[in-house]
């Protein structure tokens, strides 16, 4: 079976059909290579993050890690977040949040907090987004190349009924060429879209482990952030 | 994203050079066929011969039952001998594209026209048409013979359409057609010539 023999012999629709889904099957796999490349470099520099993060204790300190905030989704989550704990600290002097608290709006400390969550939220949402990018890219090969490859069959066969039809006889000879192009551009239609499909749901399920993770994380420094600010304020 | 594309499009690349290497390499590819140009049917050489011919043939066959035939029986057949000249009759009816031409072994008119029905029946559904409803006019007839048993011989091709899809489907039709009913036993002749004159539906 070559190749280029059987994509020469096929009639001009189904040679057309062959090169659009030669590009999909191209932008597919181009796909699976960057997000593959970017999915481990995620979870390369997230390791690294998290083993300096566990070993620092104070806001201080994690302030202090550098270009790891800045390299991994953790750690940008985490600046959003130290950015607004010190902002928080700097509108507002530690003593007043006792006097606020007790004579006008006692859950202006739940409040003020909840800002620190929020912006980690969107820090969440934009790393999200960014992994999510060429999916929906995946998600339309995935649909679009099996249907090309039966509009291929179809022109195929249609072809070979005019044939039919032209000549007078049913023939195997006349039948045969318009059938086998019919089928071989639903054989290029699936061979794009089941490897589309496949690499589509391998990184929504590590897109959707990430969203989790990222979850965690953001509750986890919250929690800690809280702590912290409340833990002034009483001082 | 483009060194993604780049590494992608290696990929392809390689993917096919492997089908094709694989396929020169030997791994039991499917075998080429190679394409003759057959006829439709096993036909006998096409041989173009003109009315008038055959009219004379018809004559020179007589002449030789003639020859054959004991004294007595000549002077009888001398005496109901018809005039040669114009012996034939031709049946204007039938179905639309094909009209035949009938002659009598003896010259005698062939007023069965059942038979014809038949005759015309059995050969137009073995006819297929390569350019019916096309703008195409084309002419050929189609020479044989039917003897009292209804069996076909001689087909030929007498008048030639000009294209050799055609003249070979019209020959085809007559030779699939094989047999026919016996010959009217009202029917004294031997055999019944037929010309049977294909046309393309216009």
């Amino acid at each position: 079976m070559n190749i280029f023999r059987i994509f020469l012999d096929s009639s001009l629709a189904a040679q057309i059909i062959m090169s659009v889904l030669a590009i999909f099957s191209i932008w597919s796999w181009a796909i699976f290579f960057k997000k593959l490349f970017e999915f481990a470099k995620v979870k390369r520099l997230s390791e690294i993050f998290f083993s300096n993060y566990y070993s620092h204790q104070d806001i201080q300190e994690l302030e202090n890690m550098g270009y790891l905030l800045n390299d991994s989704p953790y750690g940008r989550i985490l600046e959003s977040g130290i950015e607004e704990y010190k902002k928080l600290k700097a509108s507002k002097p530690v003593h007043s949040f006792e006097q606020d608290t007790q004579k006008e709006n006692p859950n202006l400390k739940e409040e003020l907090s909840d800002n620190i969550r929020l912006a980690m939220e969107r820090i969440k949402i934009t790393e999200m987004s960014k992994l999510e990018t060429s999916l929906p890219a995946l998600s339309t090969f995935v649909s679009v190349s099996p249907f090309l490859g039966l509009l291929g069959t179809v022109w195929g066969i249609m072809v070979a009924f005019l044939d039919i039809r032209a000549r007078g006889s049913a023939h195997i000879t006349i039948v045969a060429p318009g059938i086998s192009d019919a089928l071989i551009t639903t054989v290029y239609g699936l061979l794009v879209a089941i490897p589309a499909l496949i690499f589509y749901n391998i990184f929504q399920s590590r897109i959707n482990n990430f969203n989790s993770e990222f979850n965690k994380f953001v509750s986890e420094v919250f929690s800690r952030l809280r702590k912290n600010l409340l833990h002034r304020s009483e001082h | 994203m483009n060194r993604f594309y780049i590494l992608s499009t290696s990929l392809h690349l390689i993917i096919f050079a492997v089908f094709i290497f694989a396929n020169r390499a030997g791994f039991k590819p499917i075998p080429e066929f190679e394409v003759y140009k057959v006829s439709i049917a096993p036909l006998p050489q096409p041989k173009i011969v003109s009315m008038e011919e055959s009219v004379e043939e018809d004559v020179k066959r007589e002449t030789k039952t003639e020859e054959k035939a004991p004294p007595e029986q000549k002077a009888k057949s001398e005496k109901t001998k018809k005039p040669k000249a114009k012996t034939e009759k031709i049946i204007k009816k039938g179905l639309p594209d094909i009209k035949p031409k009938i002659y009598t072994g003896s010259g005698r008119g062939f007023t069965y026209s059942y038979y014809l029905n038949i005759l015309l029946n059995k050969i137009n559904k073995n006819w297929h048409n390569p350019f019916k409803d096309r703008d195409i006019v084309l002419k050929s007839i189609v020479y044989f013979e039917v003897d009292k048993n209804g069996k076909l011989y001689n087909v030929r091709l007498e008048e030639n359409s000009g294209n050799e899809l055609y003249n070979e489907t019209t020959i085809r039709a007559v030779i699939l057609a094989k047999k026919l009913p016996p010959l009217p036993q009202e029917f004294s002749d031997d055999y019944l010539k037929v010309h049977l004159e294909f046309l393309t539906a216009q």
